[in-house]
């Protein structure tokens, strides 16, 4: 979208410039050459001195041909004789069309003049009159010739010739016949320009100044926000600036009060740890106690035991033996009886 | 390894057929003879359970043996049958249970007695009609000294063992005392 709107306004442009590059053309006389423009020295006013070293000037060539020119030769009112501007003409003391042109004043040359002539054939270096400092400004061509330069239909009395053709000596610059191009022209080529701009470049350039508006409204909102925040950032800092103090004094007691209770449960937790392991310890060292008890009781046992048999067995007798046979066989009924009873039942 | 399946079965068959014939003492006197002789010589036992001497070189040494001890005609087909059989190795648990079938037969009880010292006769006289009276059987009694039972009489009859000696008595004391 956006870039057929840039497409269109270039095309409009380039039908624009295209119109009025052709209009321009139709101005060119018919075979003119673009010719180089030389820098041409100016004249210096009547009144001034010479200046050694000027082209021109005696001081430039002693020998009074410097450049091939000839020398300049001041004239009766002070002007150098020869060069523009300096050529008073009785004949015409102001242009047709131009009053007020003050008297022995010739902003233009004269056409056709011999002498002129033979400065153009000789060179042509002379500017045309009308560009010196004290001259009046050149002619406005207002509306003739608008359509191309034509010499012989430009001399033409009726309208339409005047209006669409245009006088222009290509050969000649200083003649007095030259029109510029018509200030209609100008004009015209303005119009269309305008008109094409308008017409097909006013939707897409006004949306696109909607929309760099819109867009700009954007970054001004966006950059008011940032600001926003960036002021109420700034104000909460200095609010923490201006509370530091009490903030400190604030955090210093939390982390005073986080390591009383981090103390009171270490210390719990070491002692509940010393209880454990003294438990534990008392508890290994009470089996290992009754290990040690047991093991001692069994050998105690074991000796008295041994001790008991040996004693029996030095001691023991034939009586005994008979006493513990008799005794013995009082006793084997009533240890068989109940297998006597469960064969009975069987 | 204990052949007492093997053992049993083979008990079984061997005192049927000593029913039938009313020979059952004889062919278990015999059997538990040659089974202490088995089981008493090693070399026998090496020669009868050789499989690479022949077979009957076997049933040869077999028979030669059971001539020399006079064993009955029943008790020689049953050592020949085993031997085919090799199942002699079962000899001793078979004589055993044979034993015991026949004393159930019999309503007999075999009771081991032991004493640290010496017994006179009429004690263990005593002593049988004692286990007589109180088993309801007839008991067959065999004594056997132990100096190790310091003092007092141990019979063992069936699977139920009446231990009055010194040395049990001493067990049980230092037993209590460790308790």
């Amino acid at each position: 979208m956006k870039a057929s709107r840039f497409r269109t306004v270039l095309l409009a442009a380039g039908a624009a410039l295209s119109l009025a590059g052709g209009v321009a053309l139709a101005q060119q006389p018919p075979g003119a050459q673009p010719q180089p423009v030389q820098p041409q020295p100016r004249p210096f006013p009547g009144n001034h001195p010479p200046v050694p070293g000027m082209p021109g000037q005696p001081g430039m060539n002693p020998h009074g041909g410097g450049q091939g020119r000839p020398p300049v030769v001041i004239g009766p009112d002070g002007r150098p004789q020869g060069m523009p501007g300096s050529r008073p003409n009785p004949n015409r003391p102001g242009r047709p069309g131009r009053p007020g042109a003050p008297p022995g004043f010739n902003p233009r040359p004269q056409p056709h003049s011999a002498p002129h002539e033979e400065e153009h054939a000789g060179g042509g270096e002379h500017a045309c009159p009308g560009h010196g400092p004290e001259d009046p400004p050149p002619h406005v061509n207002l509306w003739h010739g608008l359509l191309m330069v034509n010499n012989e239909r430009a001399q033409r009395p009726d309208f339409l010739n005047q209006l669409l053709f245009r006088y222009e000596n290509p050969k000649d610059p200083c003649d007095a016949k030259n029109e510029p191009p018509p200030f209609l022209a100008s004009l015209l080529n303005f119009g269309i320009l305008a008109f094409i701009l308008y017409r097909f470049g006013r939707k897409p350039l006004a949306e696109a100044l909607v929309k760099r508006k819109q867009e700009i409204m954007a970054e001004i909102e966006t950059a008011t926000k940032i600001k926003e925040d960036a002021e109420a950032r700034l104000e909460e800092y200095e609010d923490n600036l201006e509370n530091i103090e009490a903030k400190l004094a604030e955090v210093r007691a939390e982390y005073a009060a986080q390591a009383e209770v981090e103390k009171k449960h270490l210390l719990a937790e070491a002692e509940e740890r010393r209880v454990r392991m003294r438990r534990d310890a008392e508890f290994r060292v009470e089996q290992e106690r009754k290990a040690a008890r047991d093991e001692l009781l069994r050998e105690a046992v074991v000796a008295a035991t041994a001790a008991a048999e040996e004693l029996v067995r030095k001691q023991i007798s034939r009586a005994d033996h008979d006493r513990m046979a008799t005794d013995y066989l009082a006793a084997v009924g009533k240890a068989l009886a109940p297998t006597r009873a469960t064969g009975a039942q069987a | 390894m204990s052949y007492d399946s093997i053992a049993r079965r083979w008990a079984r068959a061997v005192f049927e057929i000593g029913k039938e014939t009313g020979s059952v003492a004889r062919l278990e006197g015999d059997l538990t003879a040659f089974a202490e002789t088995y089981s008493g010589n090693e070399e026998l036992r090496v020669v009868l359970g050789n499989p690479l001497v022949p077979e009957g070189q076997r049933e040869a040494v077999l028979v030669e043996i059971a001539g020399r001890m006079g064993l009955s005609d029943a008790a020689r087909s049953t050592l020949r049958l085993l031997a085919r059989k090799r199942r002699l190795v079962a000899l001793p648990d078979i004589a055993r249970q044979l034993a015991r079938l026949a004393d159930e037969d019999q309503n007999v009880v075999r009771a081991e007695v032991q004493s640290a010292g010496p017994l006179a006769d009429d004690y263990l006289a005593k002593l049988k009609a004692e286990l007589e009276r109180a088993t309801g059987k007839k008991v067959v009694v065999s004594h056997r000294q132990d100096p190790a039972l310091i003092g007092g009489v141990v019979t063992k009859i069936g699977d139920r063992v009446i231990d009055g000696s010194v040395r049990a008595r001493l067990t049980g004391f230092r037993e209590s005392l460790l308790r």
